[in-house]
């Protein structure tokens, strides 16, 4: 529960209580009747409001010791917040989709089955059903991706009305581009740090001179070197250094650790461009 | 289950910094990049190294973690305090060796206070680069003020040095 709250206010809680909680109305989500909590300096309330399309309500209870209370309100425990909603209604039928029947079935409406226009709202990781975390099971976010493409893909829909034709393929770019983020390991560390608001930015300079140096080296060497076996070895090495990080990564995301994290990603990136090119030099080569 | 997964590094990808040959075939196909730019990348000027042991050398390694790109400058510094040589090494995407590149053909002949005064808006400009490739001339930037920064610092241990050596001597 605190993780989730702190998830959902970008980390910056620094002490919460709850009075009192409900049984769970909604899937992966905990109704709080009253959660005060007492937010860090830094801490920015125009970003709570924007969570989800409900707005948070956030009463400042006593101004000198700055604490909040919050109210009635439902908290994704999924780690990345969506308020769990309650107010949209699907398009064709006009019914109102509740949080519980959204939940089971974000892309259908489950009264008539209609394709639904695409919410913006939730992360890659809520659209393909998948935890949160950095080590996840690809296997099964690959199983989860063919799954929905079966069901969202605009060849499902080639004889239907325009409308229907553009929220699938809406739907379906949409799944399309949460799957490629969340394939590869780097795009995935990258945007689980995006989400918790420590993106790494283009301007970062701050980098060790000592690896930049090792990264100078191993590049030097790669673009000297036309012997193929010893373009391997450096290959090789070098996964295993990719290996070694992305354990290591998956660690510290596991602790939220993100400043942390982020280091390891930026030294991800450089090995993972090592790696490019010591694929293209044994590609082309053998070519 | 955790190494099961992350043991796929085909899946590792770059992001942002497109790859040598790819860049090549793109700056042709396009016109998206400035001529100057592909002028400096087809014909950079100024690669290689210099001795970094050097005392008259100077050495700036800079990066940008987003792109992975890695960039050395380095100057040769003559007596009368004017840099007569430079020399530059970048790993990256074309902008960023464009960049550089013109900042070495830039800072030859100038004097280290003069060098010191080259912005990024100047490099960014000369090549038009495009917003998202700004960074890569502030990238070049700080190459040379580490590079002036690393001479400082040689010269002034050189000094205290030849102190020392007097001192000692006298």
């Amino acid at each position: 529960m605190a993780a989730s709250i702190r998830t959902l206010f970008g980390g910056e809680l620094v002490r919460f209580c709850m009075t009192r909680t409900n049984k769970i109305p909604f899937r992966n989500c905990l109704h709080v009747r009253n959660v005060s909590f007492l937010p860090s300096s830094d801490f920015d309330i125009s970003r709570c409001n924007k969570i989800g399309r409900k707005r948070v309500k956030l009463l400042p209870t006593c101004s000198t010791t700055g604490r909040y209370l919050l109210r009635n309100m439902s908290l994704p425990l999924n780690p990345v917040a969506r308020m769990c909603s309650t107010s949209q209604r699907c398009w064709n039928c006009n019914s109102e989709r509740s949080s519980d029947e959204f939940n089971k079935m974000p892309y259908f409406c489950s009264i008539c089955k209609e394709i639904q226009p695409v919410e913006e709202d939730i992360s890659h990781f809520q659209r393909l059903d998948c935890e949160n975390r950095f080590d996840l099971d690809v296997e099964e976010l690959q199983k989860h991706f063919r799954l929905l493409q079966s069901k969202l893909h605009p060849d499902k829909f080639s004889r239907r009305p325009e409308r229907v034709q553009s929220f699938s393929a809406q739907q379906s770019s949409a799944v399309n581009k949460a799957y490629r983020t969340l394939l590869h390991p780097l795009s995935r560390g990258l945007y689980m740090l995006e989400l918790a608001g420590h993106a790494v930015e283009e301007g970062d300079s701050n980098i060790e001179p000592t690896f930049l140096m090792e990264i100078m080296e191993i590049n030097e060497k790669l673009s000297e070197l036309d012997d193929l076996t010893a373009v391997k070895q450096i290959g090789d090495k070098n996964e295993e250094k990719l290996h070694e990080l992305m354990k290591d990564l998956a660690v510290e995301f596991e602790n939220r650790n993100f400043e942390k994290a982020r280091e390891i990603l930026m030294r991800l990136k450089y090995y993972a461009n090592v790696d490019d090119k010591v694929k293209q030099k044994l590609g082309t080569s053998i070519v | 289950m955790a190494a099961a997964n992350m043991g796929k590094l085909s899946l590792v990808r770059p992001l942002l910094s497109p790859s040598r040959t790819a860049l090549a075939s793109r700056l042709t196909a396009s016109a998206s990049y400035h001529k100057n730019v592909i002028d400096h990348y087809e014909n950079p000027r100024n690669v290689g190294s210099l001795d970094k042991q050097d005392k008259n050398v100077g050495t700036g390694l800079v990066g940008a973690p987003a792109c992975g790109d890695v960039m050395k400058l380095q100057i040769m510094v003559d007596d009368n305090g004017k840099i007569v040589d430079a020399k530059f090494k970048t790993f990256g995407c074309g902008s960023a060796i464009a960049s550089s590149s013109l900042a070495t053909e830039w800072i030859k002949g100038k004097s280290l206070d003069q060098a010191s005064e080259i912005k990024n808006s100047q490099i960014a400009k000369e090549l038009s680069l495009p917003p998202v490739k700004l960074h890569c001339s502030m990238l070049a930037e700080d190459a040379i003020k580490a590079a002036l920064k690393d001479y400082k610092i040689k010269q002034s241990t050189k000094d205290a040095d030849k102190k020392e050596k007097k001192a000692s001597t006298s």
